[in-house]
């Protein structure tokens, strides 16, 4: 594997990263985004004795990034002629942008309300005008009165009351919701504030009225919820908190390259799989504020860890995680592409033809169980596959004790671990339960789900993830899908129901997965054995 | 390049995490952690999730431990510290490692023992399937080891797996680096006016995470009954400038909102109140998490005051009421002490054997570069530097990884 990698951003965090890896190994591309103007940031890092290493590359115009883990491809025009490079990793670590919540409090910037930036250039543009218009002023600053705040724009707001304080002799007012000082030193920070002087209002059920007039005069009206009066405060300036958000050029990567957001749009899904840096494609890592609004603490972190991740790549390229195994297309294939669209990991490549990458594969089978045509075999040596794993169900005993069999598809990442930790525990565990590791239970098909009735059990259980804990992301939910599926085929086959069942357990919950099985023992009890074992 | 080593003090999330990533890396790591069961407090902490995974991160810890119990590069030593630290070229340890009374080879885990033990804790059952063995004998509480009075757990087993005469050890080991994860120790509440350790429907937020992770319901510890009345108090032990504890522990908001979650998913008839002074965002879906779990649970802004028995088995808690202004008292079940971070006990000894310098606040002091300490060579990972959450200590045990790497290579050209 080449020992080069691609820093897609333009911030702080792509030239520390890049310091970091330059000073580690390999060379690095840095693709500056779109309509961004060079300010010199990686001035340092290119003028030193690295220089060779290390290339800045404007995306102007159109660009295409692809391309899977040790070959991802960056193509762009230049002039008219496609440039490509190839890289074997790729870091997305670009800046964040910041909106002004100046619409929730339905205000509007002018001379008498400005943003949290606007106050920050203010102060720091050291000029006599800003003198002239701070000092001595009243200012009230509001953070997560409406929609909550976080530690990144509290400390940002509690410095700015801190240096109106210092520099400009202000009085200073916080407005809030819950203060957020959950960061480092902010508790600290905080008792600083209100020791220089700043006041306090904290806001649980009511939110204050911010009227501006047409000369921009600012009228808060707003109850104190303590002593349960209403009070009006005319402030000279009024400083206004931002939401933290995603670049434009973070979510078009994540579309691009296949990257599964999370809910705030960060460009790095919501699953606690991906810690830290991780996506759900190997060899793209994510940081900073591509992927969080992060503390400086934690984006210093970040930085280390993508250039540790980078590393690790170089040193243990990643071998096909089947292993021995590899996923083949039959004759069958008549390119629907759900394999395509179904794969969690960008593993499937459309060109020349229908394939998948062995490298960028996970080995969760999902592919193989979604596919209409059953075009797709997850070879693996004899004994290993799913299929041939599914045991024979235990006999019932002609004469006393009806003694279950269950076989129970338990997902190696999460239920596996339940059931060994029940073990530990000392609970009973049902005598007839037959456990078959699954890479994910995402790739049980239907077929395998017959095979274990077919071959004997009483019941059948498929113990995974939590959703939102799926490492392969929706791997829990394609299970259930198929259990539901087979749910309603059942009673058409002469099975009840009941002898089919679906359940979510971590790999922690030892007690959970006993319960779960010994219930289940007792259902499959009143109903009796299944009805291929009755002769 | 010369072989390397690197020392790790402490078995928790961050202490793991730095190890598993150094061992990728090929470097030998050898982790040294003082109690008999490695992974820290999280390894105890319950999983939160109902249907939908809550991102408590618990089950990360149970990843963390299993890969260093896989790796062929790391060297584990639990029921161990460090004695006595030097340093020349490179650090040299002695370890003392408390005595082994239960032989991993032979133990089967059956539990025997922990049945037949009359004293209350002396045979500790551990946490995850990756402690191995699942039971330890306790030093301290074990009626042996104080008068010699008992020998049971050693008759019962059916191994042969128990010598309680076994003696503690010393070792020594070489490291080219430490990294200290020493971790927390969470506040002791008995200064608080709340009654713990007198009432025992008191317990901490850890007490409740270990009952849910092992029973998974919410049981008043006097008799065993389902609590139908919560009340989580937080801040207790942070944000108190009496106690100059001038800091937020960060994780016990999303550990008593997502336990009261877990609560009332199981438990639907249970009432949860919520005592508190500021929510702090957790999760990257905070908003809407904390939208939906206020249908639930009732929040309450207010600090209270003091705890008395009520009759009943219940607990009378007394705070100021905002919407009516006035002291009200209300009777609980069960309440819950969300208790802070503090540094780790110990911690000025362990500073003092590696001569790294501590923080007004007793936590490992920061630099500007984050992981490393006041010495060279020694770096700090985790919550020994202050609270962090559980994805945020593996973060900061990979930072620590990278930064001991640098300096390694760094060592070595």
């Amino acid at each position: 594997m080449d020992a080069k990698t691609l820093i897609l951003g333009y911030s702080r965090d792509a030239r520390e990263i890049a310091e970091a890896l330059l000073e580690s190994e390999g060379d690095v591309i840095v693709a500056m985004p779109p309509n961004m103007n060079n300010t010199g940031l990686f001035d340092a890092v290119t003028s030193g004795g690295k220089a060779r290493k290390i290339e800045i590359l404007p995306l102007t115009g159109s660009f295409f990034c692809g391309g899977s883990v040790g070959r991802f491809r960056l193509t762009l025009n230049e002039n008219d002629k496609p440039v490509t490079r190839t890289v074997s990793s790729i870091i997305i670590a670009d800046d964040i942008v910041r909106k002004p919540n100046f619409s929730p409090y339905d205000v509007a910037a002018s001379k008498g309300v400005m943003s949290l930036s606007q106050a920050y250039e203010t102060i720091e543009s050291g000029s006599d005008a800003a003198k002239k218009m701070l000092w001595g002023r009243r200012v009230v600053l509001v953070t997560g009165v409406i929609g909550e705040s976080n530690p990144v724009i509290t400390e940002e707001v509690m410095r700015c009351a801190l240096e109106l304080h210092r520099a400009f002799n202000c009085q200073t007012y916080i407005f809030t919701g819950n203060l957020k000082v959950a960061g480092n030193g902010l508790e600290a920070l905080y008792r600083q504030t209100k020791k220089a002087g700043t006041v306090y209002m904290k806001f649980t059920e009511t939110i204050p009225d911010i009227q501006a007039d047409k000369d921009g005069r600012v009228t808060i009206t707003y109850g104190d919820e303590i002593i349960r009066e209403t009070f009006k405060l005319n402030p000279d300036i009024t400083v206004i908190d931002e939401t933290l958000e995603p670049s434009a050029f973070s979510r078009d990567l994540s579309k691009m390259l296949e990257i599964d957001t999370g809910p705030d749009g960060f460009c790095q899904s919501d699953n606690v799989h991906r810690a830290t840096v991780f996506t759900n494609r190997k060899g793209v890592f994510v940081t900073g504020f591509s992927r969080n609004v992060q503390t400086e603490g934690m984006r210093q972190a970040d930085v280390r860890s993508a250039a540790l991740a980078v590393l690790n790549l170089y040193k243990n390229p990643p071998e096909s995680k089947m292993g021995k195994a590899e996923i083949a297309f039959t004759g069958h294939c008549v390119g629907c592409l759900t394999c395509f669209r179904s794969c969690p990991y960008g593993a499937i490549s459309l060109t020349p033809k229908v394939s998948v990458d062995p490298l960028a594969c996970e080995g969760c089978g999902i592919c193989a169980a979604e596919c209409p045509r059953f075009a797709i075999k997850v070879n693996v040596p004899d004994g290993e596959s799913i299929l041939r794993r599914i045991p024979k169900g235990k006999p019932t005993p002609s004469k006393g004790e009806f003694n279950p069999s269950i076989t129970a598809f338990c997902c190696s990442r999460s239920a596996v671990g339940a059931g060994e930790l029940a073990s530990c525990m000392g609970y009973a565990i049902p005598s007839g339960l037959q456990i078959v590791q699954v890479p994910c239970a995402g790739g049980i098909s239907r077929d395998h789900l017959f095979a274990a009735f077919s071959k004997g059990a009483d019941g059948v259980l498929v113990l995974t993830c939590h959703n939102g804990n799926c490492h392969a992301e929706n791997g829990n939910i394609y299970a259930h899908q198929r259990v539901d599926q087979l749910f309603d085929m059942l009673p058409q086959i002469g099975f009840e129901p009941g002898r089919l069942a679906y359940k979510t357990l971590a790999s922690n919950m030892g007690t959970e997965f006993a319960e779960t099985v010994n219930a289940f023992e007792n259902a499959l009890l009143d109903l009796g054995p299944s009805r291929l074992k009755a002769t | 390049m010369t072989a390397n080593k690197v020392l790790v003090v402490g078995g928790g999330v961050a202490g793991l995490t730095a190890a598993s990533e150094l061992a990728e890396l090929d470097i030998d790591v050898e982790i040294v952690e003082q109690s008999e069961f490695a992974g820290g407090h999280a390894i105890q902490y319950t999983c939160k999730a109902t249907d939908q995974c809550v991102k408590c991160g618990a089950c990360m810890v149970e990843e963390k431990l299993q890969r260093v119990v896989q790796h062929p590069k790391i060297h584990m030593m639990t029921g161990t510290r460090i004695q006595d630290a030097t340093r020349a070229e490179a650090f040299s340890a002695t370890l003392l490692k408390k005595p082994v009374f239960i032989d991993p080879e032979k133990c089967s885990n059956c539990g025997a023992c922990f049945e037949r033990c009359p004293e209350n804790g002396a045979v500790m059952k551990g946490f995850s399937k990756n402690h191995v063995p699942f039971y330890a004998i306790s030093g301290e509480k074990c009626l042996y080891l104080k008068d010699r009075s008992c020998t049971l757990c050693q008759e019962v087993c059916p191994e042969d797996a128990i010598g309680l005469d076994a003696k503690e050890t010393t070792s020594s080991t070489r490291a080219n680096a430490v990294i200290l994860a020493t971790g927390f120790t969470p506040f002791h509440p008995v200064s608080k006016p709340y009654g713990y350790g007198k009432f025992k429907n008191v317990v901490t937020s850890l007490d409740m995470e270990r009952m849910l992770r092992r029973g998974g319901r919410a049981l008043k510890p006097s008799n065993a009954a389902e609590a139908e009345r919560i009340a989580f108090i937080q801040c207790v032990g942070s944000r108190d400038a009496k106690l100059k504890h001038l800091w937020c522990s960060k994780v016990c908001c999303g550990s008593a909102l997502r336990m009261a979650g877990l609560v009332k998913a199981r438990q639907p008839e249970t009432r949860i109140t919520i005592f508190y002074m500021d929510v702090q965002t957790f999760g990257r879906d905070f908003d809407a998490f904390y939208t939906n779990i206020r249908k639930d649970v009732r929040m309450i802004r207010a600090i209270p005051g003091d705890i008395y028995p009520a009759g009943n088995d219940q607990l009378q808690v007394t705070f100021l009421d905002n919407a009516s202004s006035e002291t009200v008292q209300e009777k609980f079940d069960l309440v819950v002490l969300s208790v802070g971070m503090t540094p780790c006990q110990g911690m000025q000894k362990t500073a003092d054997t590696l001569k790294v310098q501590l923080a007004e606040t007793g936590f490992v002091q920061h630099t500007d570069k984050g992981g490393l300490t006041s010495e060279k060579g020694i770096f700090a990972a985790g919550t020994v530097s202050g609270p962090m959450s559980i994805s945020e200590s593996i973060a900061s045990g990979g930072a620590a990884a990278f930064d001991v790497l640098k300096y390694l290579e760094n060592r070595v050209s």
